[in-house]
């Protein structure tokens, strides 16, 4: 054998092994692409279980897992926007309450009753006690329907803030306002008020 | 033989025998319904009713709970059950007549009498509070009795009043020997629509209004000489009713009676709804401020009030945090605080110390073993 034909064979040697290598390395890159997209395709697939045992092991957040979506919903944005029926409901209340407003009697109606009228409590003021009752009756029906307890708060502070109003209704709107701040959680301050309306409604126990 | 119904006798006797030891409770219970309420026969039907059934829901009232010693002495009571309230109720109350008709008075015995008990003392400004309510004053109930008894006492008579229109079995010369005789005098409008609670006026709350009328006119039958029958007096400036006679100085009348039963009664009224509670409150609010404090403060006590006044508000935006915290032990200790500092208030308003405050509430009566002394 010359030396020409020595090279030759020796060329076919190295281009027989170099396509051999490039073979298995391509057979090899092709059996990880499919075991790959097995995986992941598997019903049981161990990366999602380590993914939702993850989940669970992350720390709590301020929102709290046992909440509904629409709980949650609540949280993130404020509800601008009511139910038909709730709509209803508020409007009523509103306008319940803005009638009870404009027609509870004031110290002056009261001093000017007879004698008779004033020994006991007077007609106007049970007139005013039945629609506060009314009034109190929805309060309590809807504790979850937030517009309508800020409605109420509003309503009963404006009834208490006012100096017109007999001091017998003004406690007792004082004391359905307090209600309402312990039940929501919420500071209330009665400094403002009268030390006479601050005794009364200590008599009531608005705090128990 | 043994008869076959002895056996209900044996367990009828055994019961005897074993409550033999607490036969002087029976008598005293006995002697407690002793005083019948009489309705006169001239009520409407509804209306003679409702008042007797009234009557019926008293008895049914639970225990009060939390009764101070304040309470007690507002009311002379002890434990203030529903056997209790009868009681007191009964022993001042007993004749319920319509407003709308008169009465025919006279005079028991012919001749003045020598001896009046407390004949010096009497109310003040007596002449300006003996009015007789009509149909046209609007008072809902208004105790004459007492009324009368105060007009005999002037007079120097026993006055006797005719109540055979309204109760036929009764004797015709009724003589009224003290303010206990116990007329009252029920105007139409107390069954009006207006002076209910409910639609129907036959809910609890209403019994409890209606009650509460009647124990502020039981009040008026007690006290003696100057005390006697409790009359109000003029409400200050600023007052809710200033000017009326629509007040009580004293903190045991008959604004405070009605106010305590109310309060009370409010709390063990299970079967009260929510919204005529609020009737109810109103109610007690009306009647509690017309309990007057002391007109005149020295400004130290002025100061000391607002002192008070000042932790009042402290301990009341604390409390606040303590409920929006649910911490119920700080909760508990700040209401007691806040009681605590009232109570002080309270104490400077209207001292207890002076008998001024809570007056006689012994009824006077005439003695009449035999036959009346006259002049």
């Amino acid at each position: 054998m010359d030396s020409n034909q020595f090279k030759k064979v020796q060329i076919f040697i190295i281009l027989f092994f170099s396509s051999l290598t490039l073979y298995v390395l391509f057979k090899e890159l092709k059996k990880g692409q499919k075991n790959l997209s097995t995986s992941i395709s598997a019903p049981n697939n161990p990366i999602k279980k380590i993914k939702s045992k993850d989940t669970k092991n992350v720390p709590e957040s301020s929102i709290s897992k046992d909440k509904t979506v629409p709980e949650l919903q609540k949280k993130v944005r404020p509800r601008t926007s009511l139910s038909k029926q709730q709509r209803e409901v508020l409007d009523q209340f509103r306008k319940q309450a803005e009638d009870i407003l404009t027609s509870l009697p004031s110290k002056q109606d009261l001093q000017q009753l007879e004698d008779g009228q004033v020994h006991k409590i007077p007609a106007q003021l049970l007139d005013t006690g039945r629609a506060l009752g009314r009034l109190k009756e929805q309060v309590i029906r809807y504790p979850e329907f937030k517009e309508l307890q800020e409605e109420a708060k509003t309503y009963y502070k404006n009834c208490a803030d006012e100096d017109e109003f007999p001091t017998s209704i003004r406690s007792l709107c004082l004391v359905n306002r307090i209600q309402l701040a312990k039940d929501s959680g919420e500071v209330f301050d009665i400094a403002p008020y009268p030390l006479e309306i601050k005794q009364l409604i200590l008599e009531l126990g608005p705090f128990k | 033989m043994i008869p076959p119904n002895c056996h209900k006798a044996l367990i009828l006797l055994v019961v005897f025998v074993l409550l033999s030891p607490f036969k002087s409770v029976i008598a005293v219970g006995m002697h407690m319904n002793s005083r019948d309420l009489n309705v006169s026969v001239q009520f409407l039907p509804y209306q003679e009713s409702l008042l007797k059934t009234d009557f019926d829901f008293l008895k049914t009232l639970g225990s009060w709970e939390g009764l101070t010693d304040l309470d007690r002495k507002t009311m002379d009571i002890k434990v203030g059950n529903a056997a209790e309230l009868d009681y007191w109720l009964r022993k001042r109350v007993q004749f319920l007549i319509p407003m709308s008709l008169n009465l025919e008075l006279g005079f028991y015995g012919e001749v003045p009498l020598r001896y009046y008990p407390n004949m010096a003392e009497l109310p003040p400004n007596v002449e300006n509070i003996f009015t007789m309510a009509d149909e046209q004053s609007n008072t809902l109930m208004s105790n004459i009795g007492v009324g009368f008894y105060l007009f005999g006492k002037r007079q120097r008579q026993i006055i006797s009043v005719n109540l055979r229109t309204h109760f036929p079995k009764i004797e015709p010369q009724l003589p009224v020997l003290g303010p206990r005789i116990g007329i009252i005098q029920v105007h139409k409008n107390s069954f009006s629509h207006r002076n209910r609670i409910s639609v129907s006026g036959r809910e609890p709350a209403d019994r409890l209004l209606r009650l509460s009328f009647l124990f502020h006119e039981g009040r008026h039958s007690d006290g003696n000489g100057s005390s006697l029958g409790f009359y109000h007096s003029v409400c200050p400036p600023g007052h809710d009713y200033t000017g009326r006679m629509a007040c009580d100085i004293s903190s045991n009348g008959a604004y405070a009676v009605a106010a305590l039963f109310l309060k009370k009664s409010i709390e063990v009224c299970h079967s009260c709804t929510e919204g005529h509670k609020e009737s109810l409150k109103l109610s007690y609010l009306d009647s509690r401020l017309r309990v007057l404090d002391k007109s005149i403060l020295t400004p130290e006590e002025i100061e000391r009030i607002n002192r008070y006044e000042n932790d009042m508000n402290i301990y009341a935006r604390q409390l606040f945090a303590a409920i929006a915290q649910k911490d119920d032990i700080r909760r508990k200790y700040l209401m007691d605080k806040l009681q605590e500092v009232n109570a002080k208030i309270h104490k400077i308003k209207k001292p207890q110390n002076i008998p001024k405050t809570y007056w006689k509430s012994e009824p006077e009566t005439i003695e009449y073993t035999n036959g009346f002394e006259s002049i």
